[in-house]
């Protein structure tokens, strides 16, 4: 069956298209609902969006593979983005990732890990600067990480 | 109306129109990738960068449009823009964006299509730099199969994005899209959803590069080896205006040298088909392939036809002819055939007072390419024949009534037998005609005629327009040209015509048929050039 949105996401999709002139200019809002319902961008979630948008499929793929913001493959329940842009750079974001790819049992980049909690990327500039080394998971910041940091985080996300 | 200096000629510059235009009309190329007459302006390649005085930094002239200044304000005292298309600067820019494009580009001109008709080739060896100052390893990604007819080797891309534009605006179908960005970024198509439409011929056209490839002509043979004849399609009544590729090809196991048509593409014309062409149109002598091609006349002894030379099935054909009075044949004309054959057809047919028809042509579907982008719809005509209404105005027939005309007839010539239905044979059926059919099958004489490709006519479109078509290749076998076997049958039948050429049937046939009164022999066949020029009646 094909995909569709839940009573509550329709709502916030009407309320986006209501914004704009046309409906093509409501994609980039209606591709972020779409990956809160569900999780990531598949080719039925595009499909879905098309639909909804009364565009050919191939605009959507179009804006979706420009944007680094969508994730194209499934993501774990906490999607952990490592920012490695300058400052966090010198500060050990790469130290950061492979800490993170040792607690959490999963290589950067490479899918989700075995309990289907944990995904890793790098990620650019987050504007976090002045807290580097800094990470994003799901919606929020963590600054700041040391060791005992990460620690604290991945076995409080672990116990859960 | 602003007037501009472009390097050193002064130009008076429309209102909307691009510097590009302005300076093509003044004999100024300047070179371009992504620009394309057809398509939305987009200036992402910057190939066309130029310098004019005043802005920040170099504009892309197909985009650039020049607003008409106060008299204080204008340049040297009369310019509105003062542009520069060959300056150091120009030059420095373009070395730039070819040192880009060749990034990754694979450079393997020996063994790609396009080469030798390739702009980026043209363009490095014109503005680019000798060596290339990359040290770092290519990205080299694979070649992808597209649809039936269309392989893109993406590590060859540039991202002008023409065919991208072509199937959103011309086509409509939406199948091509640019994926991911920068450095990874791709044409690609959906999956499952493959680039198949009836016009996606077209894109490996429009393609600057060897990134799109045909597979019908992929690596059948090197560009410069093509000669290119002028054409008109037969596919339908549009009459589309088309170039024949052709080339010599040795076959391995012969001496002899065989002519064939490699290729057809679109050449342009405002008035008919724009620049495009259809894939029916495209591939046509593809399936023209499939059918059996009468090379060699045949004569019915006993149930079956036999081969026999020309003089003997042109005695055969006469005798039967002589055999029965006038009012007992028919003459068909062919809305396949040119409109010199069916004029020599039909005067045949007055002096002989024999009977005249035409036959109908083949009906199929219609299909029009519309998007709101393209002011010009493209329509696939439903009329599969490119001549039925010239074959009408030429013989003064209103209506194909074949049954009627041939009824009580004991002989009938016919000019080709498609879409012929006989609901009985006459005594004698004699067919001049290209490919084994039915109908053929049924002849008693049957003599090769010669395709549009081997030999010249004009075709009339179905909005009247008098097309010429020219001899591409030499006459498969021993087939002929219509004209020429019905100038014998005539001279066989005590009539003296002499026709040095096509032209001769040609200024004849102006000067005879009303309609045709308005043509310009001049401007159809020119003496010397095969300029192809288009007259409406």
């Amino acid at each position: 069956m094909a995909l569709e949105f839940s009573p509550e996401k329709k709502k916030e999709v009407d309320w986006a298209i209501s914004r704009y002139p046309n409906k093509q200019a409501a994609m980039l809002p209606v591709l972020h609902i779409a990956q809160y319902q569900f999780g990531y961008i598949s080719n039925e979630v595009m499909e879905l969006v098309a639909r909804t948008l009364e565009l050919p499929v191939n605009r959507v793929q179009d804006v979706v593979t420009f944007y680094t913001m969508y994730n194209k493959q499934p993501v774990g329940k906490y999607h952990i983005q490592v920012c490695h842009t300058l400052a966090c750079g010198i500060n050990g974001a790469a130290q950061v990732v492979n800490y993170l790819e040792e607690k959490c049992g999963v290589k950067c980049g490479e899918g989700i890990s075995k309990d289907g909690k944990f995904s890793i990327v790098k990620a650019e500039c987050l504007g976090s600067c002045g807290t580097a080394p800094m990470m994003q998971v799901n919606d929020d910041y963590y600054e700041g990480l040391t060791k005992a940091k990460i620690d604290e985080l991945v076995n409080k996300w672990k116990s859960e | 109306m602003p007037l501009v200096k472009i390097d050193s000629q002064e130009v008076e510059i429309g209102k909307n129109e691009t510097v590009f235009n302005a300076a093509k009309r003044v004999g100024i190329d300047i070179p371009f990738y992504c620009y394309h007459p057809g398509l939305k302006i987009v200036a992402s390649c910057r190939m066309c960068l130029v310098d004019m005085v005043g802005a920040p930094k170099l504009v892309p002239a197909c985009s650039t449009t020049v607003p008409e200044l106060p008299e204080a304000k204008k340049i040297e005292g009369k310019f509105d823009a003062v542009i520069f298309t060959d300056n150091e600067k120009v030059k420095t820019a373009r070395r730039a964006v070819l040192e880009f494009l060749l990034l990754n580009h694979p450079i393997d001109c020996p063994i790609c299509d396009k080469a030798g008709e390739c702009k980026l080739q043209d363009y490095s060896f014109e503005h680019g730099n000798d060596a290339s100052r990359f040290v770092e390893i290519k990205r080299v990604p694979q070649k992808k199969d597209l649809g039936p007819s269309i392989f893109l080797y993406t590590s060859r891309c540039i991202m002008c994005s023409r065919c991208v534009r072509f199937t959103e605006e011309i086509s409509g179908t939406e199948e091509l899209k640019v994926t991911y960005r920068g450095w990874h970024a791709e044409i690609d198509v959906a999956p499952e959803k493959p680039l198949n439409n009836k016009m996606m011929g077209n894109v490996v056209d429009l393609c600057p590069v060897g990134c799109l490839i045909d597979k019908h002509e992929r690596f059948e043979g090197r560009v410069w080896n093509f000669v290119h004849t002028d054409s008109i399609c037969p596919g339908c009544s549009k009459g589309c205006n088309t170039t024949l590729d052709t080339m010599k090809h040795q076959k391995l196991n012969l001496e002899e040298l065989v002519d064939q048509v490699y290729r057809i593409r679109p050449r342009e014309n405002m008035t008919v088909n724009q620049w495009w062409i259809c894939d029916d149109g495209r591939y046509h002598l593809e399936t023209d392939k499939k059918k059996t091609r009468i090379m060699v006349p045949h004569v019915k002894q006993g149930s079956k036809l036999a081969e026999v030379s020309w003089a003997e099935a042109l005695s055969v054909s006469l005798q039967k002819i002589k055999a029965v009075s006038t009012k007992e044949v028919a003459l068909i004309g062919s809305p396949y055939a040119s409109n010199e054959e069916n004029y020599l057809l039909g005067k045949l047919a007055r002096l002989l007072g024999t009977g005249l028809d035409v036959s109908k042509p083949i009906y199929g579907d219609t299909q029009t390419f519309k998007t709101d982008k393209n002011p010009y719809p493209f329509t696939i005509e439903s009329e599969k024949a490119p001549n039925y209404r010239g074959a009408k105005t030429t013989l003064s027939l209103t209506d194909s009534q074949l049954d009627k005309t041939i009824a009580d007839k004991k002989v009938v010539i016919m000019l080709g037998s498609h879409n012929v239905e006989l609901k009985s044979k006459p005594e004698t059926l004699i067919v001049i005609g290209s490919f084994e059919d039915a109908v053929t099958a049924q002849a008693d004489v049957l003599l090769p005629a010669a395709l549009f490709t081997e030999t010249s006519g004009t075709y009339t479109n179905k909005d009247g327009a008098v097309q010429k078509f020219n001899r591409a290749i030499n006459a498969l076998g021993e087939s002929k040209a219509i004209w020429q076997i019905l100038v014998e049958l005539a001279s066989g039948l005590g009539q003296s015509w002499y026709y040095e050429n096509v032209g001769d049937v040609a200024k004849e046939m102006i000067e005879n048929v009303n309609a045709y009164k308005t043509l310009e022999l001049d401007k159809l066949y020119p003496q010397f050039s095969t300029l192809n020029e288009q007259m409406v009646v």
